[in-house]
């Protein structure tokens, strides 16, 4: 068997095997119920994005030093994923924010930032579309793919700063005495919040 | 099952997003396609 077809079905048998354990091996969560099963595409989604962006910075920074053709088709290739994996972590955000948080959108820094972040990568991909000759249009888009991903790094620095983030307020909220280092447990809490909901249901 | 609305709709969005980014990849694979075949012919004839 050729190995694309054997690939992609090895992925296509994860996928339908992971999301029947989404959907009926996991436990109901005790709050949330059904809602917070987003959690098991909604986190994914972020962790893929961030993965594809790396990939397209490797990409990107290899085009700029070696100029090879090679490069710059895999940092395409992995900011057209994360921006795919990024578009899905926006659309399911707010379907798991109502009936989480009783709203769909909140301008807060965290959502604020990604959502602009999500409209640069747009316009990268936009901006590959509107260069002709490929020489130009790799080295430009090589640069604005630089400044796009440098963009989410310093969003999280502005946000760690801002305690009325949405997010923060309902899952990394601080408690009273908890110190800021403590926080890194939430994180940690956000992404064990699929896995983990069996600690939280009433069986 | 309590919200399951919330989570239909974001069963429905994710793979909405994977069947367009997929169709969107067979379009442009196909274009491509094309002009590597207009390509050869051009070489062929101009050989």
């Amino acid at each position: 068997m050729k190995r694309p077809v054997l690939s992609t079905l090895v992925v296509t048998l994860l996928i339908c095997l992971s999301g029947y354990a989404a959907l009926f091996v996991a436990p109901d969560e005790r709050t949330m119920h059904a809602a917070q099963r987003i959690f098991y595409f909604h986190v994914p989604s972020w962790i893929a994005m961030f993965v594809a962006f790396l990939i397209a910075v490797i990409g990107n920074i290899a085009y700029l030093t070696t100029r090879s053709p090679k490069w710059d088709w895999l940092g395409v290739a992995g900011a057209e994923v994360g921006v795919a994996c990024c578009t899905i972590g926006l659309i399911t955000g707010p379907l798991w924010g109502k009936p989480a948080w009783g709203i769909w959108w909140t301008w807060d820094p965290r959502l604020t930032t990604t959502f602009i972040l999500w409209l640069l990568y747009i316009s990268y991909l936009l901006l590959r579309g509107m260069i002709e000759d490929s020489d130009r249009c790799a080295r430009m888009s090589a640069v604005f793919w630089g400044f796009c991903v440098y963009g989410r790094p310093i969003g999280l620095y502005v946000e760690s700063f801002m305690a009325d983030s949405a997010s923060r307020s309902c899952l990394l909220r601080r408690p009273q005495g908890r110190s800021r280092s403590e926080d890194g447990e939430s994180v940690a809490f956000v992404c064990d919040c699929g896995t983990g909901s069996r600690h939280r249901s009433p069986s | 099952m309590k919200n399951f609305e919330y989570l239909l709709a974001a069963w429905i969005a994710v793979w909405a997003v994977f069947f367009f980014y997929q169709i969107n990849l067979g379009r442009r694979f196909a274009k491509l396609r094309d002009e590597v075949e207009r390509l050869k012919q051009q070489i062929q004839l101009l050989s």
